[in-house]
């Protein structure tokens, strides 16, 4: 395989957002950290403190739960499980890290950063051409900390680039870095790979993925907090438009028939009445997407109409979870919805682009059982409902920390 | 006598609407039953509905499709063999073109309605034709873009057709026009073409060579939106008075119309409102609940149309803004619904994890 030569100028296109005047290929050889060092968890307390007292981010819920999940008590939780997972020698760092981070979900950058630099790391983080209000907040943000002396370590181990269409590049970043970390889904993923990497570069890659919810029906109709159910459900699936890789668009009752359509029958008025309550601000050409999406499943899965009073969710019932095109889901309050006897019906039609199951009366010891006996090809987390798009350390079953970082066994 | 025979020979705008609704929803009732039968996806659709095909009490519980169904799935009532013609819409750049499949019997039916049409408008004798695009326009004649269908359609009814721009350059030609000018002097003249290439080639066109023609008792149909137009902040009132003040044009109409339903124009009357003809019709729905709406209130436009026969459009969801003015009491005259289309639908915002720009990548 032919690299192009890292050495000299970075290539026209490239443009370096933060911190001003850094050079790539110096950071790339500067020496990494230990990880959860200090200087990093001093960086990332600013940061999160920032974001949490800082009035512009009032309105940018995403930019909250980030500064939230990285505040200093959580890292010392992380600090303690990381330690934890050293078997036969040290955890260090893996080098320079070179992260594509997706155009529509802002705060995924911040995520991988973070992670990053706790495990010692170098960074540089392609970012969208996008420009939004929270995007421009938080890389201001990150901006005036990087100036300050005290985050002169950061400063030397971290840019935030930017650049149009380019393979030269995006080949120029990949041969100065030792991980690549792409987000943005299957054909961003495509079209990186097809740039190589270094012999002894790693990559991770977060693909395309399609979350569900599974609800034991019994358990939903004898719920007493049927309300605080649909309030949760509404989170989980009305964020970043249903299209996150954790939002669930399909719901699978577990049950007898007649006991499922007595809980779905339940569940999807009370959403209504949430829905009405709280208004998901779905745009005239997300109706005309739904309307589109669910007359492609009416004649790909034969799929049926359960009726609801306004558009802001629309649910088809499929007799399967067989082959379901979930390409064509347009999200914005568009549900998939089907019956199972028993969780062991469900273990064949789980794939590999399956994430999150977001559970309902489901004990955690009846999920271990499942997974044990049906080892499905699919699933990466499972989490109670309203939990779906916490982020968590685990990702797309990858534990980020370990995948970030590479061990050095000490035998003597 | 069929249901559709009975609406051809009616007068095209003169037909109170409730009478009109009895005659359509009967034609439309006996086409949804007919697209179940032979269109699987269709059927599929209906059955998803849980709709009984052919039982509609009123045009407004008919199922409908919406336009975008045309460019995912094939979708015909006819066997291949049937097949007479093929039109395809022009989507914007990477997305599939709609296809819709035209059998003879459908195509007859399409040029006959959209003659009725026009007629109305221009007199029934066939009128010397000046066509605001180029001759290439209508090259290919297995597959038509939009333009070509619209240019061939409405060509039926014109003679000694001109067209009046240069094949590349799109420059008027100016000695052509003035010759054929010269040859139909005295005759009332029929000009068509689309909203834009009437503007930025004709009317500018003339505009840059600073040639001004006289083209007195003419009428202008043309249609395509205005979309691109307003983007260049240019307003209808703009156009009608550039166009009269360059070519001597007074007599404009604007129609609304799409290739999912070819054949069912709504043509724009002297008071400046879009009016169904007796084989079509519209319905402005809200978004939030696909709730019918009143006069003056803005929703998405419902298209329908007794025409398509070989395949399932005849009622259709379509993706532009419109109101409702009002029912059987236009100003200018005519019966029926009369509306203004107020433009697309605004584009959803991206959401999601995924790059839907794969063009970010790499």
């Amino acid at each position: 395989m032919m690299h192009v030569s890292a050495a000299g100028m970075p290539p026209k296109g490239l443009e370096i957002i933060v911190p001003l005047g850094c050079n790539l290929e110096k950071l790339s050889r500067i020496q990494t950290l230990q990880p959860f060092a200090p200087e990093v968890l001093g960086f990332a307390n600013a940061l999160s403190q920032a974001i949490l007292t800082s009035p512009s981010f009032r309105q940018h819920p995403d930019a909250i739960a980030f500064a939230y999940w990285a505040r200093a008590a959580r890292l010392k939780q992380l600090k303690t499980q990381f330690e934890s997972m050293e078997s036969t020698g040290l955890l260090v760092a893996r080098g320079t890290a070179f992260h594509i981070a997706p155009s529509n979900v802002d705060t995924i950058f911040l995520y991988s950063l973070m992670i990053s630099l706790l495990a010692g790391n170098k960074n540089i983080i392609r970012i969208s051409s996008r420009d939004n209000d929270q995007m421009t907040a938080l890389i201001a943000l990150i901006a005036r900390l990087l100036n300050e002396p005290t985050h002169a370590a950061m400063a030397e181990r971290l840019a935030i680039v930017r650049y149009g269409r380019s393979a030269e590049v995006t080949q120029w970043l990949s041969d100065l870095c030792d991980l690549r970390i792409v987000w943005g889904g299957d054909t961003t993923i495509d079209a990186i790979r097809a740039i190589p990497l270094k012999p002894r570069a790693v990559e991770v890659c977060f693909a395309d993925k399609v979350s569900l919810a599974v609800f034991d029906a019994a358990a939903y109709c004898a719920a007493a907090n049927k309300q605080a159910m649909a309030k949760a459900f509404r989170n989980d699936s009305y964020w970043f438009g249903q299209m996150a890789c954790s939002s669930p668009r399909m719901v699978v009752w577990k049950g007898t028939v007649s006991v499922a359509a007595e809980a779905a029958r339940l569940f999807w008025d009370l959403l209504e009445d949430e829905l009405k309550a709280a208004d998901p601000d779905l745009s005239s050409m997300d109706f005309l997407n739904k309307l589109l999406a669910e007359q492609s499943f009416m004649v790909q899965l034969h799929g049926k109409m359960v009726a609801t009073k306004s558009n802001a969710s629309r649910i088809v019932d499929i007799a399967s979870l067989a082959d379901i095109p979930f390409e064509e889901h347009c999200g914005g309050g568009l549900f998939l919805q089907t019956r199972v006897d028993s969780l062991k019906d469900l273990g064949a039609y789980l794939t590999r682009r399956n994430q999150t199951i977001i559970s309902l009366g489901i004990p955690s010891g009846e999920w271990s059982s499942f997974i044990r006996n049906e080892q499905p090809a699919g699933i990466d987390r499972i989490v109670e409902i309203g939990q779906a798009l916490s982020f968590n350390t685990v990702w797309d079953g990858y534990s980020l920390l370990r995948a970030f970082s590479r061990e050095i066994s000490i035998a003597v | 006598m069929s249901n559709l025979d009975a609406l051809f020979d009616a007068a095209v705008f003169d037909l109170p609407q409730q009478k009109k609704e009895e005659m359509l929803l009967a034609a439309m009732n006996e086409l949804t039953q007919h697209h179940y039968e032979n269109c699987d996806p269709y059927r599929s659709v209906v059955d998803g509905y849980g709709k009984q095909p052919g039982k509609a009490a009123k045009l407004d519980d008919l199922p409908f499709l919406p336009v975008r169904m045309f460019k995912r799935f094939s979708l015909k009532s006819i066997p291949d063999a049937a097949l007479f013609k093929t039109l395809t819409s022009s989507g914007t750049t990477g997305q599939t073109p709609s296809q819709i499949f035209l059998d003879t019997r459908t195509a007859q039916l399409q040029s006959k309605a959209l003659v009725k049409v026009v007629q109305s408008f221009v007199g029934t004798q066939r009128l010397p034709m000046l066509i605001l695009d180029h001759p290439s326009v209508v090259k290919d004649r297995q597959s038509f873009s939009a333009r070509g269908a619209g240019i061939l359609g409405l060509a039926n009814f014109g003679r000694d057709h001109l067209y009046a721009l240069e094949d590349g350059t799109m420059a008027p030609r100016i000695d052509a026009i003035e010759t054929w000018l010269e040859k139909h002097r005295g005759s009332p003249v029929l000009m068509f073409g689309f909203t834009f290439m009437a503007w930025k080639y004709f009317t500018l066109g003339l505009k840059t060579l600073g040639r001004k023609l006289s083209i007195d008792n003419a009428v202008l149909i043309h249609s395509g939106g205005w979309k691109k137009l307003h983007d260049e902040a240019v307003s209808t009132e703009v156009f009608r008075e550039t166009l009269q003040e360059w070519a001597g044009v007074s007599r404009i109409h604007n129609f609304y119309g799409m290739v999912e339903q070819t054949g069912s124009i709504y043509v724009e009357c002297e008071k400046a409102y879009l009016h169904a003809p007796v084989l079509s019709d519209i319905i402005v729905r809200d978004p939030r609940d696909w709730s019918v709406l009143p006069p003056g209130k803005e929703g998405v436009l419902q298209v329908l149309s007794a025409l398509p026969h070989s395949y399932p459009g005849h009622s259709l969801m379509t993706e532009d803004l419109g109101i409702l003015h009002g029912i059987d009491d236009c100003a200018c005259g005519r019966k029926g619904k009369y509306f203004t289309v107020k433009g697309r639908v605004p584009m959803a915002e991206m959401r999601g994890c995924s790059d839907t720009h794969a063009s970010l990548a790499a």
